[in-house]
């Protein structure tokens, strides 16, 4: 099939020129150059030569082998004379300035060693005619013009004449060649505008492809769109071809009338909104109508007729652009199909190859969706030349050797660029609804990217793969093997630990972003391997069960001997069990595995032991089978490539989104014994039971959550602390919760495990042996490593520290490393958290804002999820599931200056430099003048050297209030009481009141004393702007006021204190308001994570390439910190000055790096590789050149 | 003798097409081009090569690159849509005021846009207007958006980009004049018919005295239309003169493609056998000018959409439409302008895909007659602080005395300095690769063999004074 055949009829016919030039250069390997293509299209054409596009412009493409592209302007081509064997340019003569055209062809040939070809339009009064009246239809359609024909109108087409005289003037031999028959060019031009406008895109590209396929003789007529001219044609080149005279000859002016008639018919006959290619289309009857006339009209309307039956499938021409059967398989209502690559392996297989290929070319999915790849290893048994004469659509990837199975599907996968891969033994073949199925169970957003299918054996009588099964030690099995099709139930979308890699469907981009099949494993294992790795990375294998292939019992490889096969079983085993379990398992299980090989290579072998006893056989050689070498072989494999499987190793366990136990139970049968000879069975027994190996395959016991409290547990709180224990109290009721707390707690948590840490190992050690690690997004700084762990990473945002902490340090100097350092802080965390919560839906907005600017709205997550709650939803402060108590007299009756019937306001909580009590304490005398019994009671204004930093205007209250002589008669100013000691003052009081100023951070904040008052239905007085304000209004429980005005303040605080009837009515709602916010509601999002945390890491596996360019400069640092070992304090270290030197900047860097946050650290590290790279390579050569001299002096 | 103070240059700068029919982003800069000139001078500059309208007060022109750079020397503000950082680098060094306008996080809608298309092709359009948005953010003095919960997600974004530091906060602890709402508007002026009638009596299966429920735009993905189909179906049951109008099914713009949405709506109306008879479908662009048309000879105003990411920050202009002609709304709720109609009694909102709660809600609003005219009563009351002039009363009153953001400027640019330009980045490659086309094209070969001269100079000359 022709590389081009699909694309545009224009480009086709231009290039068709360039095809018959390098045809008459012969075989031999060219280079090529292409002027003024963007794209790349040579390369398509001529695979085998060095091809090479210029233009000032560059299309986005991926990089091709053997294909370059350079940025140059034509008239000054970056080569020297003579570089290329043919020089070619299309449709680019026209853009250049007039006066300039020979000055670019001149520099044309001289790159050229040989022919130069300028495709091109060229000045004549038909072809621009046809340019102004496509490109009005265009304007007419589509509302603006088509660039380059508006271009052409502007600058002028070439002169044909002109061009040639001056070839002639310098004794250049040319060849002159046409295509583009102007009635096809402006009868096709029009209805694939009308298309394009109609927005029937399919249409538009099959009007092409059936143009190409059917007129492309046809249209070599004249008068032609485009010439082409061969300047210094080879020897070999024919002349062109006769071009059809009957049509229109040289009599422009008719030739013009008929074009404008067919022009305006034509565009009569597409009326908008219909589809053309229908058969009662208006094209269709116009088409109808003048076919049978005569002259070019006629013959264009039988070539639209022709173009149109063969689109509708009736008269698609013989021979084969694709095999199959033209029937588009059904289609799925909303996703569109993705596209499939069809990987097959091919070692001298071509007895089965006829089978296999022709149960693919009967597939029902979309053919234009499938391309099937074949890597032929080497065959010699006639396989390619069966592929080359019967399926010319199989692309053949030639290998020069065996390379073995999983290179060569790596190779093969390399080639595709589909959407999903599926790879399928040779000596397979399949159902027609194999693709579809397969496709039906593929699901990326609930993980499913790898579908596996179900293989029976030839005749469909016993299955051959629907379940695998792997024990401990690596060794992968077919469940159900061999057993009659009825007998084995089966499951539709059941969860598999591995597919069989002779029948699957994977995910592209996931399968190369693993790094594809392991190719060390050359055969056997490596679907498990893919699988097991699959687990480990947080997606899922998934059973198709109606997706069915048919497999000849090992066709292809039965035919190498047992030995050569037992080597790689069980060297295939080993790399699993070294490379995929976590470190803690891989040390338990690594033992047992080669004491268990041992056993399997003695008894396999058949060897006996009595000879090696002190009074056995005393001959010293023994015969033995190779098959028992074959273990100890493949045992002394793994230990030569040790390096590379554990780099192998590294990038599996870096990339981890799941626990190993829920890995391991997909295993099915961990414990089934490769043999079952009964000494094997015994020793296998006896060293699971040694090493405990049971345990590690029990049922785990569900979800493990880690939460990390930054602050004192105990009985008086910081707010950070209530709600972080609070959340882990509330979570602990359906899963395991261990509470970190930095100091031995004061109280005891009802259902968590209280662990404390003193340091960022502590903190380390216990979130890995966590699933769920759920933070206050600033421990991140300081406890940085914590974003190492495996687990599910839950950064909980309640608060807006960033407006709090611009808030708190006014007035101070702030550099602007400090206030860039604070957003990059927040970057970090959002770059490196699973999964947010924050307090309210205003806050998740802002967050929203934040994780979008940081590239974490991204598409697959939105595939998945297009309220983006599984990335950031909202856990509202909380109150406890019970009513108040009042636990004792506090204040009223109590406190001097309060008697027992005072009317009490509750100032709930501290005042940090946001809130404005200044303005409470001014609106309070006229207060006290209309409500004589008020009292205002502030709790946790209690200023002490501590605190007053940070609350300036808490002190400029307390001064105001004793200018006012307020303080202690009608204000007073508490301390912070204890937690469970705040529900009698709440209780005690009748009002709530919080004042704050109109910033920026009052929109987003949540003022939980707010949700107190609530609790105690105490009815509320507050300031507008915040998100509880909005509910006070909404649901009227209280009033609200503007920011900064004395004035409402005391009208409302007055009103309310003196209409006892509505302070009840709102208590009332407020209590029931309150119902709503009890935490055991508030924690339910992350209920969620918690029942299937591996879904939520999934947002981290999509993280942009960010997170990988980090692990690059993670892994630079770990090299760094090594050689400063061995630099610094080395047995071997350099001048004591130099390594204090080093010391110094070695310091002076790490102390940077502890106050510099995440994208700082990462530019220093980078630096600091760099420098310390240098100093390390002058301490080695002095080293050398020690050592040298030493040696000399042993001589 | 006193000189009149000079009056402010501004350049509104759009990427829609400026031609008779106006898509909503458009529509936006030539309001704030028409307000601004009542106190500037304004040109409207379009970044298509389609410019056909014109207006007495302002000058309109389509910008090339060497245009824009004449236009970047008048003028004293810029107030921008869209792409022109992207596609004019430059202006991100210019020392002029610079207001973005980002009314809409179109990177959330190019995620449901392109939903079913290319993974490659979707994961680059996200990621490419993401950051031609943190461009914006980062070069804007002044960023504008439509509501405040585009606000407080606008906040974010520049959190993460350092623009909330003790500068911009110290100007101003409430952030106002870092980010402020100016959000749609209408025209003051009520609607008037233009001529003959459109829908009423003239669409076949609409008679005159039918009760028409309007679609005012068109049926993108993140809408709804299906719920509304069917509880229109529901509705007609029982009353025979309902019907729906969809008055937009194509954009004038033809790269937006008709989406799977309307090609559903249609199918389903088919199936259900509404097509033509309850439910119908205008197959073309209304022109901006005669939209009032349908809004006054209908009765209601509806919009349904689902529960997604991008409606949440999405200000639906059509709801403005009906307002403007004082129809009662029917809406779904979560967005700011449900709010609104929640808040004000407007009309009615309905939860997400509640077939029989939007049937019940139209049917009030089209039925119940005092429901109805409490509805029009307030809708009546609030026009007046929808209009164009409110809505961007910010940008008016900020373009009276424009002023550079306290962090940006020529006061803290070695605070924080421009990324050091290089001779070939490969973030600017498509830049540049752009600029040497249009160079080319204006003026050859020889002016870009200058220009790269001239920046090899440059590139140079800050190498030895940098380090």
């Amino acid at each position: 099939m022709h590389p081009l055949i699909n694309e545009s009829f224009d480009r086709f016919a231009r290039y068709q020129h360039v095809e018959s030039v390098r045809a008459a250069l012969g075989p031999v390997p060219l280079d090529i150059l292409d002027v003024g293509d963007p794209y790349g299209t040579l390369d398509r054409l001529f695979p085998d030569d060095r091809t090479v596009s210029a233009d000032v412009y560059a299309e986005e493409l991926p990089p091709r082998e053997r294909h370059e592209h350079v940025l140059a302007s034509g008239f000054e081509l970056p080569f020297p004379d003579g570089s290329f064997d043919l020089v070619t340019c299309h449709d680019t003569l026209e853009h250049v300035p007039l006066e300039r055209k020979t000055e670019f062809i001149a520099e044309l040939l001289r790159v050229s060693r040989g022919p130069v070809l300028v495709v091109a339009p060229f000045a004549d009064p038909r072809t621009s005619r046809c340019e102004e009246m496509a490109n009005a239809y265009y304007v007419a359609r589509l509302g603006y013009e088509m660039y380059q024909l508006t271009e052409h109108a502007a600058s002028g087409l070439p002169d044909l004449g002109e061009v040639l005289r001056w070839a002639e003037d310098q004794g250049i031999d040319y060849q002159l060649r046409s295509d583009g028959w102007l009635y096809h060019w402006l009868s096709f031009m029009i209805l694939k505008i009308h298309l394009l406008s109609e927005q029937e895109h399919d249409a538009h590209r099959r009007v092409d492809t059936a143009f190409n396929l059917l007129l492309r003789d046809a249209d070599r007529r004249r008068p032609n769109y485009r010439r082409a001219i061969v300047l210094r044609p080879p020897a070999g080149l024919e002349p062109a071809p006769i071009e059809a005279e009957e049509a229109g000859g040289d009599d422009v002016d008719g030739d013009l009338a008929r074009l404008a008639s067919l022009a305006s018919e034509l565009s009569i006959a597409l009326p908008r909104g219909t589809d053309a290619l229908d058969d009662g289309s208006r094209l269709r009857s116009w088409v109808a109508a003048h076919r049978d006339g005569e002259g070019p009209v006629a013959i264009a309307a039988q070539d639209l007729h022709r173009v149109l039956d063969a689109i509708a499938g009736l008269d698609m021409p013989p021979g084969p652009p694709e095999p199959e059967a033209d029937e588009p398989g059904p289609m799925a209502d909303d996703a569109p199909l993705p596209t499939v690559g069809v990987v097959l392996v091919n070692l001298n297989g071509a007895d089965h190859l006829r089978d296999c290929l022709d149960s693919l070319a009967a597939q029902d999915y979309p053919r234009e969706l499938v391309e099937v790849v074949l890597v032929d290893n080497d065959s010699t048994d006639g396989s390619r030349e069966l592929l080359a004469e019967r399926y010319p659509w199989v692309r053949v990837l030639p290998q020069d050797s065996n390379t073995g199975f999983a290179p060569a599907v790596n190779t093969g996968v390399a080639a595709l660029d589909s959407e999903c891969v599926v790879l399928l033994n040779n000596d397979a073949r399949v159902e027609p609804s194999f693709v579809r199925e397969l496709v039906a169970g593929f699901d990326p957003g609930s993980g499913a990217v790898c579908v596996a299918a179900r293989i029976l054996s030839w005749d469909g009588a016993t299955i051959d793969f629907i379940e695998g099964a792997v024990n401990y030690y690596g060794m992968g099995q077919q469940m159900s093997y061999g057993q009659p099709v009825a007998d084995v139930p089966v499951e539709d979308g059941a969860e598999l630990l591995f597919a069989c890699g002779g029948a699957m469907l994977i995910h592209r981009q996931t399968f190369v972003d693993l790094g594809g099949l392991d190719p060390g494993f050359f055969a056997y294992f490596e679907d498990v391997d893919l699988g097991w790795r699959l687990w480990v990375t947080g997606h899922r294998v998934v059973l198709a069960e109606r997706a069915v292939a048919y497999h000849r019992m090992h066709g292809t490889s039965g035919r190498f001997p047992l030995h050569q096969r037992y080597v790689l079983y069980e060297r295939n085993a080993l790399r699993m069990v070294v490379k995929n379990y976590s470190d803690e398992n891989l040390q338990r299980v690594l033992a047992p595995a080669l004491l268990l090989a041992v056993k399997r290579a003695l008894l396999r072998g058949g060897l006996e032991r009595a000879p090696y006893d002190i009074a056995g056989d005393p001959r010293t050689e023994e015969t033995v089978p190779r098959l028992a070498l074959a273990h100890l072989h493949a045992i002394g494999d793994i230990v030569d490539d040790l390096d590379g499987l554990m780099r192998a190793r590294a990038v599996i366990q870096r990339a981890r989104r799941r626990p190993d136990h829920e890995v391991l139970t997909r295993f099915k049968r961990p414990m089934w014994p490769v043999m079952d000879d009964g000494a094997y069975v015994r020793a296998s027994e006896s060293v699971t039971r040694a090493f405990g190996l049971e345990d590690l395959f029990a049922q785990p016991q569900g979800t493990h959550a880690l939460v990390v409290c930054n602050d004192g547990v105990g009985e008086r709180m910081s707010g950070p602390a209530i709600r972080a224990v609070e959340i882990a109290k509330n979570l602990a009721s359906t899963t395991r919760v261990t509470l970190a707390v930095p100091t031995a707690p004061e109280v005891e948590v009802p259902g968590v495990t209280v662990a404390t840490f003193e340091d960022e190992t502590d903190l380390r050690r216990l979130s890995e042996s966590a699933d769920v690690v759920l933070f206050q997004g600033y421990t991140l700084q300081e406890y940085p490593s914590l974003a190492d762990t495996s687990a599910v990473l839950v950064a909980d945002l309640y608060d807006p520290w960033l407006f709090e902490n611009i808030e708190l340090h006014t007035g101070e100097v702030m550099g602007d490393a400090v206030l860039r350092g604070d957003a990059a802080v927040l970057n970090r965390i959002i770059d490196e958290c699973d999964f947010f919560v924050c307090a309210s839906e205003r806050q998740r907005d802002y967050w929203l804002g934040m994780l979008s600017a940081r590239h974490r709205l991204t598409q697959a997550q939105y595939a998945t999820d297009p309220t983006l709650r599984h990335l950031i939803d909202v856990v509202p402060f909380g109150l406890p599931d019970r009513e108040p108590e009042r636990r004792a007299r506090v204040l009223k009756g109590i406190h001097p200056g309060i008697a027992a019937d005072a009317k009490l306001v509750l100032w709930g909580g501290g005042a940090w430099d946001w809130f404005d009590p200044l303005t409470l304490v001014e609106a309070w005398p006229a207060v006290v003048e209309q409500v004589p019994d008020a009292r205002l009671w502030f709790l946790g204004l209690h200023l002490t050297t501590d605190n007053v930093k940070h609350m300036r205007v808490a002190h400029r209250a307390t001064v105001r209030a004793a200018e006012l002589g307020l303080t202690d008669t009608s204000v007073f100013f508490g301390d912070w009481v204890p937690y469970d000691l705040r529900e009698s003052y709440l209780l005690e009081a009748d009002l709530g009141v919080t004042v704050a100023r109109d910033l920026a951070e009052t929109r987003l904040s949540f003022r939980t004393r707010v949700l107190d008052y609530l609790w105690a239905g105490l009815p509320v007085v507050t300031t507008e702007g915040d998100v509880l304000s909005d509910l006070v209004r909404n649901e009227r429980l209280g009033t609200v006021v503007p920011p900064g005005d004395p004035k409402a303040l005391t009208d409302a605080l007055v009103r309310l204190l003196q209409n006892p009837v509505q302070r009840a009515e709102m208590s009332q709602r407020s209590r029931t308001v309150a119902q709503g916010f009890r935490w055991s509601v508030a924690v339910e999002p992350l209920r969620g994570v918690l029942r299937e945390p591996w879904r939520w890491a999934q947002s981290r596996a999509y993280r942009p390439r960010a997170g990988r360019v980090t692990e690059e400069l993670r892994a630079v640092f770990e090299d760094v910190t090594h050689r400063r070992g061995q630099i610094i304090s080395g047995p071997r270290a350099p001048l004591a000055a130099d390594r204090a030197a080093l010391a110094e900047s070695v310091e002076r860097t790490d102390r940077i790096l502890r106050d510099y946050p995440y994208l700082v650290r990462a530019v220093y590290r980078a630096r600091k590789a760099k420098a310390l790279g240098a100093r390390g390579a002058a301490a080695f050569a002095v080293e050398r050149s020690r050592a040298k001299l030493a040696s000399r002096r042993r001589e | 003798m006193i000189e009149p103070a000079p009056r402010v240059h501004v350049v509104v700068v759009t990427g829609e097409p400026l031609k008779e029919q106006l898509a909503g982003p458009a529509i936006r800069a030539w309001e704030m081009a028409r307000l601004l000139s009542a106190q500037a001078d304004v040109t409207l500059a379009t970044l298509s090569p389609v410019c056909q309208r014109s207006h007495p007060e302002f000058r309109t022109t389509s910008a090339t690159d060497a245009q824009l750079r004449r236009l970047e020397q008048w003028c004293d503000v810029v107030v921008f849509q869209g792409s022109l950082l992207e596609y004019h680098p430059w202006f991100v060094q210019s020392g002029k005021v610079l207001v973005a306008d980002v009314y809409d996080p179109y990177h959330l809608e190019v995620l449901e846009q392109l939903r079913g298309h290319d993974e490659g092709l979707r994961a680059r359009a996200v990621e490419n207007n993401r950051r031609s948005l943190n461009t914006q953010l980062q070069r804007a003095d002044l960023v504008l958006c439509a509501s405040d919960k585009q606000r407080d997600f606008w906040i974010g974004h520049l959190a993460s980009l350092g623009r909330v530091n003790p500068l911009t906060y110290d100007a101003d602890p409430s952030l106002q004049s870092l980010i402020t709402v100016a959000p749609f508007g209408f025209p003051t002026e009520p609607p008037v018919a233009t001529g003959t009638p459109v829908l009423k009596g003239v669409v076949p299966g609409i008679g005159r005295q039918d009760k028409v429920v309007l679609w005012g735009g068109g049926v993108y993905n993140w809408f709804d239309p299906l719920t509304l189909v069917r509880a229109m179906h529901r509705l007609a049951r029982r009353h025979t003169d309902a019907r729906l109008f969809f008055l937009g099914m194509k954009h004038p713009n033809p790269e937006v493609s008709e989406m799977r949405a309307a090609v559903e709506t249609r199918a389903l109306a088919d199936e259900l056998g509404l097509t033509g008879t309850v439910v119908h479908f205008n197959e073309s662009w209304v022109p901006y000018d005669r939209r009032q048309d349908y809004l006054l000879e209908s009765d209601l105003g509806v919009t349904t959409h689902h529960d997604h990411v991008e409606t949440a920050f999405s200000f639906r202009t059509r709801v403005l439409d009906y307002l403007w002609a004082g129809l009662p709304v029917v809406a779904t709720r979560g967005d700011s302008l449900a709010a609104l109609v929640e808040r004000e009694g407007l009309g009615r909102t309905v939860p997400e895909e509640d077939v029989a709660a939007l049937e019940l809600a139209l049917e009030e609003m089209l039925y119940d007659e005092p429901a109805r005219d409490a509805a029009r009563a307030a809708v009546a009351r609030v026009a007046p602080d929808l209009a164009w002039p409110v809505a961007l009363r910010a940008l008016t009153a900020f373009c009276a005395a424009p002023v550079r953001a306290p962090d940006r400027g020529e006061n803290v640019a070695d605070r924080f300095p421009a990324p050091r330009s290089r001779l070939l980045s490969r973030a600017t490659l498509r830049d540049d690769l752009r600029k040497l086309r249009s160079q080319l094209t204006e003026g050859g070969p020889t002016h870009v063999l200058q220009r790269v001269a001239r920046r090899a100079r440059r590139v140079r000359d800050e190498r030895r004074s940098g380090s």
